[in-house]
């Protein structure tokens, strides 16, 4: 993935969400609703706030992540954060 | 392993208790189990705490094996009869237990209040109220006035009871610790509140999302969150209904210690081990310095709480969130309450 290379972010985001749920997260396109392609329940998608805190030395509040449903807004979040 | 039971006759199982006597005679049957469970022999000191899926009574192995149908260890009534029959325990000394451990067998530590139960028996004025508007609209006007004070008082009745339960285990003279992983909002937050200690994994997240239901917390986790780590964070939980992160609940002292994932329950046993080396007298003492139980700011809270719960958008709130099947309902609703 060119874009995926690009981006330092977003490509250690999608590694995060590999790691908690398994390799479909790598095939994704940062575009592609990520809640629903790997069917993410509201546990798990607290988990990889979780993640994403610790591994960016960022914190973010809750509702930045509404509406952020795919890896490339995701990152984008981060990245206001960092 | 099957779920523990009340022994027989001893509490109205899944029935919220109700207010005793009345001006005519023979009491209805729920007031006699009530009765029962008020005259209820006092509890041997030597028996452990029965075994819940929130509950570990160290050095006892945790509970495992139980999959209740409650969401992540919802506190409904029957949760609250179990946390009541453990804190009678408490009060007649704990069976010379010398530390309360709290943990989870569970994805998370608890999400709060079993808003499930909340929505399929909500606390409602009685039949004949319900039906005033038939009477023209004084009388209807009335009506809804003295459904909604009676409303009140249930649910007071229920806060009452949380309260009790949460204010023993807060001033036990024994050491108690939350070994918390995962989800602890609401009304879970608020039991780990009740803790000397908080023991959190990397997992740990802590939250009060009750303005998303346009309520406040309503257990007693304000005056608590307070008396830890000031007002500021208590109006930033508050206000955004956001979750705090176990490494930033660390940096705020909230967390008395950070470990990794799945060892909170090993680090708190070995801090109960240690804090069960001091003097009884001493640990009893401490505590009444360290930990004073904020009693005007508590019932001010189950005030604004009972004043806030006859609002309508209260119930819509809630059939919303009990309803939500998306990914993120226990993250802040997108759309806010307009009322």
């Amino acid at each position: 993935m060119p874009d995926a290379a690009a981006d330092p972010t977003l490509d250690r985001l999608t590694a995060l969400a590999a790691a908690r749920f398994g390799d479909r997260a790598r095939t994704l396109a940062p575009d592609a609703d990520l809640f629903e392609a790997l069917g993410i329940d509201s546990l798990q998608a607290l988990d990889l706030l979780t993640d994403l805190e610790d591994a960016f030395g960022v914190e973010i509040p809750d509702y930045e992540l509404q509406g952020a449903n795919t890896l490339g807004a995701l990152a984008a979040v981060i990245k206001a954060r960092t | 392993m099957a779920p523990p039971r009340a022994p027989p006759g001893r509490y109205p199982a899944g029935r919220p208790r109700r207010h005793l006597g009345g001006r005519s005679g023979r009491p209805p049957r729920s007031d006699r189990l009530t009765r029962q469970s008020i005259s209820r022999p006092p509890p041997d000191p030597r028996a452990p705490p029965r075994r819940h899926p929130l509950l570990a009574a160290h050095p006892r192995p945790r509970p495992r094996g139980r999959a209740p149908p409650r969401p992540l260890n919802g506190i409904g009534t029957t949760t609250l009869s179990e946390l009541e029959a453990l804190a009678d325990v408490v009060r007649a000394g704990a069976g010379g237990a010398r530390a309360l451990l709290w943990q989870s067998a569970r994805p998370g530590f608890c999400a709060g209040a079993d808003l499930r139960e909340a929505l399929r028996r909500p606390p409602r004025p009685p039949r004949p109220l319900r039906a005033a508007d038939r009477l023209g609209p004084l009388a209807a006007r009335a009506a809804r006035r003295l459904g909604r004070h009676l409303v009140r008082r249930q649910v007071r009745a229920f806060l009452d009871r949380i309260h009790a339960v949460y204010d023993t285990f807060d001033q036990a003279p024994l050491v108690t610790i939350a070994a918390v992983h995962g989800v602890a909002f609401g009304g879970g937050f608020e039991l780990a509140l009740t803790a000397d200690q908080i023991v959190a994994d990397r997992t740990a997240r802590f939250a009060f999302p009750e303005l998303r239901l346009g309520l406040v917390p309503g257990f007693g986790g304000v005056p608590r969150l307070q008396r830890e780590v000031g007002s500021a964070v208590v109006r930033d939980l508050l206000l955004s209904g956001r979750s705090l992160g176990a490494a930033r609940a660390h940096e705020l002292g909230l967390v008395a210690q950070l470990v990794p994932k799945g060892e909170a329950l090993p680090a708190a046993r070995r801090l109960a081990a240690q804090a069960a080396r001091f003097a009884r007298p001493a640990t009893a003492a401490a505590k009444q310095l360290a930990k004073p139980l904020p009693r005007a700011a508590l019932d001010a809270e189950k005030a604004a709480f009972c004043a806030l719960v006859t609002r309508p958008e209260v119930l819509d709130a809630l059939r919303r969130f009990v309803e939500d099947e998306g990914v993120r309902p226990y993250l802040p609703a997108e759309g806010a309450l307009h009322a």
